[in-house]
């Protein structure tokens, strides 16, 4: 179940609005080696895993990825 | 069902309750008869957890026992049922 903390990993203060930059941000976050495709991929790999470590371990880092969409839009 | 089952069920109740609860919140947040019903589903639900978590093992990573094992790890996942 989805749940949410009021807290995030790492505030960003961001000095002087950058367009290039930007791009690359947004890239990271939803381009196709980004943030939402990593949580996919690790998400759904899981399920194809033989043992209970890579099953834990798949589940937590796709979780994390997950976490990750939070503190860019921050 | 069995007891865990029916524990676990209680759980899903009170945290659909919640959730449905905290959405009204949202939107009226000077409700004195939701933020008592509020309160009293979240005593409700902890107590389930704390002792669901006491018999059966941790729902969140947050309630993991570490004795001597990491018992996050163990199956079955919940939506792994019926595979």
């Amino acid at each position: 179940m989805w749940t949410y903390e009021k807290k995030l990993q790492y505030p960003v203060r961001i000095k002087n609005p950058n367009p290039a930059i930007a791009k690359v941000v947004i890239t990271q976050y939803g381009g196709p080696d980004g943030e939402l495709g990593a949580s996919m991929r690790y998400l759904s790999q899981r399920y194809s895993m033989p043992f209970k470590q890579a099953i834990g371990v798949l589940n937590d880092i796709g979780t994390e990825e997950l976490a990750h969409l939070c503190y860019h839009t921050s | 069902m069995d007891a865990q089952s029916e524990l676990f069920r209680k759980i899903q109740i009170y945290g659909f309750v919640i959730a449905d609860t905290a959405l009204y919140l949202d939107t009226h947040p000077m409700d004195p008869l939701a933020l008592e019903y509020y309160d009293r589903i979240r005593e409700l639900n902890k107590k389930a957890i704390a002792e669901y978590t006491a018999r059966y093992g941790p729902i969140t990573m947050d309630d993991v026992e570490t004795k001597n094992y990491w018992t996050w790890i163990e199956k079955p996942w919940p939506w792994d049922m019926g595979v």
